[in-house]
């Protein structure tokens, strides 16, 4: 009689614990003896009994140590954080960000023993940027989001929700395990920036002055606008005033400034010079707010007797967020973004035969209708161009200062 | 075309703290200036630019008006642009009018206001240690005296080969 040994799961003669408990039903028909020996005795058919305790043991049995190698599918769970691989899981989550704000995000895992990293990737919705940082020297904006690695680090110039991040891991055991994230993306929208023009180019005497350690003369101006006084202070009415932002929701916290790119701006007559399009050279920002104003102006010489100015630019209006709570990246926590833009132009010339060192022998013609050419205009992530101007999703670029 | 010469009248650059007037009163001066140097070291040829901020600690708005000119610097600040001799660095001249542009604005009182201009737009600097520092009239009064900014250095490296 054989069983299978519960420690080993070998099979084993059991046949001893059944001793001595063998019986027959009918001793006409057979007899067994204590081992389990039949013998037959008369003709017929009967059962045999037996019984036996296999465990019946005054030891112990102790199993043998068994090395089990379990296997199955491991699975790896990226989470995002944002702030950084120390910042905050947001995985599954929905945030409320805005535009111009520093996101900073990165995917936590771990790989289980044997397991490699082939490759991973960030899907990013909307239009995304790298970096920006405007100067007086060059507009430097790098739209080159790095969605390959672990981190990411990108602002969103444009409101929109909701923004769904995507993260995705590709493993060495051919898993391929996401992460997601939603982004509530708000910024400043439905709003614009009115101007107010004068209709004339003027000639424009203004006495003399030291501005910035330097001695500008007495003279005549080729000015766009009615001014007055010297160059170190005037009065009158500038060219083109742009006035405070209106209507704009979402922009609290914020700060509005602007940007001026000359598309085109050209001398001709007494003296010929096309600037480039380029930044205004009043610099990066545009003066020191809004509202703010333009009077341009060419000093009309002595020597002059014709002078005929064109003159075209793009004034931006852009938005800056305040820095997201936690953000410790300094200057880098916000870039400021586009939000609409308004083009501008003037012609006219100036125009002299004798005594011209006095501005009463001068006179002046306005060609067209100066001031805002169509109307704001609001940024859009397709734009490439206004005018002479590069635009990048709809922001302004320069490589350096008109000249 | 003929050429403007342009005079020039540098500021005297009596050796005082950043921040600090001229005019000699212990109080609190009406607004400070600090500047910073985009980029302290730059190849000759690049754009020397700095950033200029203004900070208004007096109760009245402070005007920043002015002419901004091509081949010009903010107009609202004085510049000392000296070698690491100590020889002040004369400005560019400029070449035909002047041809810039009026632009009002003011700071409010309790307010800040950073600007940037490029400062190897008015001068040519060659390879070389640079010294600059800016300087604003309190008033129209000189009497009131200046304030000074902070002091930086820029150093102009030789064209890379």
């Amino acid at each position: 009689m054989y069983a299978v040994e519960s420690c080993g799961g070998t099979v084993t003669d059991v046949s001893g614990y059944f001793y001595y408990n063998w019986s027959t039903g009918s001793t006409q028909i057979a007899t067994v003896d204590a081992y389990g020996t039949h013998t037959g005795v008369g003709v017929g058919s009967t059962t045999s009994y037996t019984s036996g305790d296999l465990n019946n043991n005054s030891q112990i049995r102790k199993c043998p140590i068994v090395v089990f190698n379990p296997s199955g599918n491991d699975k790896v769970t990226p989470t995002i954080m944002l702030g950084g691989c120390s910042g905050t899981n947001i995985t599954n989550t929905t945030q409320s960000v805005v535009v111009g704000q520093q996101i900073v995000l990165c995917a936590s895992y771990t790989l289980p023993s044997g397991v490699s990293v082939t490759s991973q990737s960030w899907t990013v919705p909307g239009t995304v940027v790298a970096s920006f940082v405007p100067s007086s020297s060059s507009s430097s904006l790098n739209t080159a989001v790095t969605l390959n690695q672990q981190s990411t680090t990108f602002y969103w110039v444009y409101p929109g929700n909701p923004q769904v991040v995507t993260f995705t891991l590709n493993l060495s055991n051919g898993q391929s395990p996401t992460a997601q994230a939603t982004f509530n993306v708000t910024g400043p929208t439905g709003g614009t920036m009115t101007n107010s023009a004068y209709s004339q180019v003027t000639i424009a005497n203004l006495a003399s002055c030291v501005v910035g350690g330097q001695n500008f003369p007495a003279a005549p101006w080729l000015a766009y606008g009615n001014i007055t006084g010297s160059c170190a202070s005037i009065s009158g009415t500038y060219g083109i005033v742009f006035n405070s932002p209106t209507g704009y929701s979402n922009a609290s916290g914020g700060s509005f400034s602007l940007v001026q790119l000359i598309s085109s701006n050209s001398l001709s007559g007494s003296y010929n010079h096309t600037f480039t399009a380029n930044l205004d050279p009043i610099g990066y920002p545009y003066g020191t707010g809004l509202p703010s104003n333009d009077s341009p102006i060419a000093q009309l010489l002595s020597t002059y007797t014709t002078l005929t100015r064109s003159f075209n630019a793009n004034m931006f209006l852009m938005w800056t967020p305040p820095a997201a709570t936690g953000c410790s990246n300094g200057s880098a926590c916000t870039i400021p973004v586009p939000l609409g833009y308004q083009t501008w132009a003037f012609s006219g010339s100036a125009n002299c035969s004798t005594g011209c060192g006095s501005a009463a022998n001068w006179t002046a013609t306005t060609n067209g209708t100066p001031g805002p050419v169509g109307n704001f205009a609001a940024s859009l992530p397709s734009q490439t161009a206004a005018g002479n101007n590069i635009l990048v999703y709809g922001i302004p670029t320069w490589t350096g200062v008109s000249q | 075309m003929r050429i403007l010469t342009l005079l020039i009248t540098l500021f005297c650059a009596v050796p005082v703290g950043a921040g600090q007037s001229t005019s000699g009163k212990p109080a609190q001066e009406p607004f400070s200036i600090t500047i910073t140097a985009v980029t302290p070291e730059v190849e000759v040829g690049s754009p020397v630019e700095i950033r200029i901020r203004l900070v208004n600690n007096s109760n009245h708005d402070i005007d920043q008006s002015g002419l901004y000119a091509y081949g010009l610097l903010n107009p609202n600040y004085q510049y000392d642009v000296r070698t690491e001799n100590g020889r002040p660095v004369r400005p560019k001249k400029l070449e035909g009018p002047i041809i810039g542009s009026f632009v009002a604005g003011s700071v409010k009182q309790g307010a800040a206001v950073e600007q940037s201009t490029v400062i190897s737009a008015a001068y040519d600097l060659p390879p070389g240690k640079y010294f600059i520092q800016l300087a604003r009239p309190i008033s129209q009064n000189p009497k009131d005296g200046v304030v000074k900014s902070n002091k930086i250095t820029i150093t102009v490296t030789p064209k890379k080969k």
